[in-house]
């Protein structure tokens, strides 16, 4: 059995997402629940997209003199929002595709050089940077919890991505996208909406006061598929029992669940399944961002924790988009839902590959 | 500690760069491609980035050697999707949306080669890439944490410098990767100790100048095999690694 970790709390978030400029803004935008869908003729990419995507409004897509692109601005921004100078900070960031377009933007037309995202984003501290696809930023987290044990912190987490030709276009070949807006954990949802954005948390050990922490973070692999997780939902079930055991919880502690929920029939279907097992009986009020603002990638699952941390602070629930029959009879967010703060909330992200994280956050 | 496998890898012969027990690819009438699609059993070998073409021979090697259940999958290098992610993008552009091959599409995320790895070695706690100059590292610190706070029994990490792209490859560059099995259980077979600040002893330094230096101290302490008391320290089992001449 893993060593149960150290308590962590977070003690600040940037967010810049399809909602807003700001965690701020992202966090009034998901609770309107208004849809960020934009058609696939107005992105503006290095190779016309193939599918609807929601961006982050004016975002700056040129490569600058830095050989800094839009996901490495994406980055930055979000970390420019923790307020105070990082001192001594432990920098840990996460991308998928990172700034891709622009690196085929030059391999296609010669135009601007593009660096390497690990080496352009922040040249001034030493970063740890890991990929696990849509895990990414819940990893992120996972280690920093393992790290507690010896280190003092603080933590700079930071996950992002720029939308990318590639990403929209692989999407849609593997059968993901659809054509409408994305309709979470409803049996008729045709798909996700790929988006971009990135999220910034600060951590600290041994907070004292009125903060929300992380009670436990497990993670847990599927191990098969390279794209299609495991349609029993078995490892993302023992993933969150791990993180229950690990919180001292039992099911009825948890008063909501910020779930992956990405909106393709392949996703829900595990994702409802696994939810439906470990909670039989309760009615944790589950809620998906992705109806909302799209898929952002790499920072999901940190979007996920942040919401989580909202969640915990002021009772409100960003819904969860969407008609029609619920799957596996999850008792969705439907408009903007209350619970009591300072409960127990779950977040959970999935990935290609099959990586599952869970978090629960109080 | 180089275990070279059986009919799969008969396209396998001594090297010949005089450095003993490194096993290479022979270069056949075939292409290159066809001989590592030939040598790995990895599923749309052809789809995959190198990277993951030779590790699934790695991992093949030191996964019998993994006794407990609660797996980790790391890899660590630079760019090893990057050359199938570039030639996705190309695709896209000349025959559009509609006539792209899916299977592609996963590989070329930069945790493409830990997930397709992870699924060979069985990896239900995580597959992940770790990236940047100091990868190498910091895969090694991550393997030690998840062992030492007893997220997992063993850790499979494989490291690539296979910066090609599996349908371009460069043939003046050299391909090349090592697999390293750490577990929380000394194994059987002689094995190197990890010691709490192998860090530092990779060359002495405390701060990483390369992968690719890192990946040459590492093939070194693999190289030196000790027979150590049992003891709760994480040990490596050992290295599988080869090189690929065009």
């Amino acid at each position: 059995m893993p060593d149960r970790p150290h308590k962590l709390s977070i003690t600040a978030i940037g967010a810049i997402s399809p909602a807003g400029s700001t965690w701020a803004e992202t966090w009034a935008g998901l609770l309107a629940g208004d849809v960020r869908s934009v058609a696939a003729d107005r992105v503006p990419l290095a190779v016309p997209a193939a599918a609807p995507a929601a961006m982050v409004a004016n975002l700056d897509r040129t490569t600058d003199q830095y050989g800094r692109g839009p996901a490495a601005r994406l980055l930055r921004g979000a970390v420019l929002q923790i307020s105070g100078a990082l001192d001594g900070h432990r920098v840990l960031a996460a991308t998928n595709h990172g700034d891709a377009d622009n690196q085929l933007a030059f391999a296609l037309n010669g135009e601007s050089p593009c660096g390497r995202i690990q080496d352009v984003a922040f040249p001034e501290f030493g970063t740890i940077w890991l990929a696990s696809a849509c895990t990414g930023g819940l990893h992120l987290l996972w280690l920093a919890s393992m790290e507690a044990k010896d280190r003092h912190g603080p933590w700079l987490l930071v996950a992002g991505d720029a939308l990318s030709a590639i990403g929209i276009a692989g999407f849609q070949a593997a059968g993901a996208t659809g054509p409408r807006t994305p309709q979470p954990f409803r049996e008729t949802s045709g798909g996700m909406l790929v988006a971009e954005g990135a999220v910034a948390l600060e951590l600290r050990k041994d907070c004292t006061g009125d903060v929300p922490s992380l009670l436990a973070v497990s993670a847990s692999c599927d191990a098969g598929h390279a794209t299609h997780p495991d349609p029993s939902g078995l490892w993302l079930e023992r993933c969150i029992r791990n993180a229950l055991r690990d919180a001292s919880c039992k099911p009825n502690d948890i008063l909501a669940i910020v779930a992956h929920g990405t909106g393709t029939q392949l996703n829900d279907t595990a994702e409802a399944r696994a939810i439906a097992a470990v909670f039989s009986g309760e009615d944790p009020v589950v809620t998906s961002l992705k109806g909302t603002i799209g898929h952002i990638m790499s920072a999901a699952g940190l979007l996920n924790v942040a919401v989580a941390a909202e969640i915990w602070r002021t009772g409100r629930i960003p819904p969860c988009v969407g008609e029609g029959p619920i799957l596996s009879g999850l008792k969705l967010a439907d408009g903007e839902t209350m619970v009591a703060p300072a409960g127990k909330i779950l977040a959970l992200a999935s990935g290609f590959g099959g990586n599952n994280v869970a978090v629960v956050v109080g | 500690m180089y275990a070279i496998l059986n009919d799969p890898l008969e396209l396998l012969e001594p090297n010949t760069l005089g450095v003993e027990g490194l096993p290479r690819l022979r270069r056949a009438s075939a292409e290159l491609l066809s001989a590592i699609s030939e040598a790995t059993r990895l599923r749309h070998a052809r789809y995959c980035g190198v990277a993951s073409a030779i590790g699934e021979i790695a991992v093949r090697a030191l996964a019998p050697l993994a006794r407990g259940t609660g797996r980790a999958m790391l890899t660590a290098g630079i760019d090893p999707h990057q050359a199938v992610a570039e030639n996705f993008g190309m695709r896209l552009r000349e025959a559009g949306p509609r006539r792209l091959n899916p299977i592609m599409f996963p590989h070329t995320l930069p945790s493409a080669a830990a997930v397709t790895l992870g699924a060979q070695f069985e990896a239900h706690t995580c597959a992940i890439a770790l990236d940047g100059r100091a990868a190498v590292q910091d895969a090694l610190s991550l393997a030690q944490l998840l062992l030492a706070t007893n997220q997992v029994t063993d850790v499979l990490l494989f490291v690539c410098i296979a910066m090609a792209g599996f349908e371009r490859p460069d043939p003046s560059r050299e391909l090349s990767g090592i697999g390293v099995l750490l577990g929380a259980q000394p194994f059987a077979v002689n094995c190197l100790r990890v010691v709490p600040d192998f860090e530092t002893s990779l060359s002495g330094r405390t701060q990483s100048s390369s992968i690719e230096e890192d990946l040459r101290v590492l093939t070194m302490l693999a190289n030196r095999t000790k027979s150590e008391p049992p003891e709760a320290n994480p040990a490596i089992a050992g290295g599988h690694r080869f090189y690929v001449n065009c």
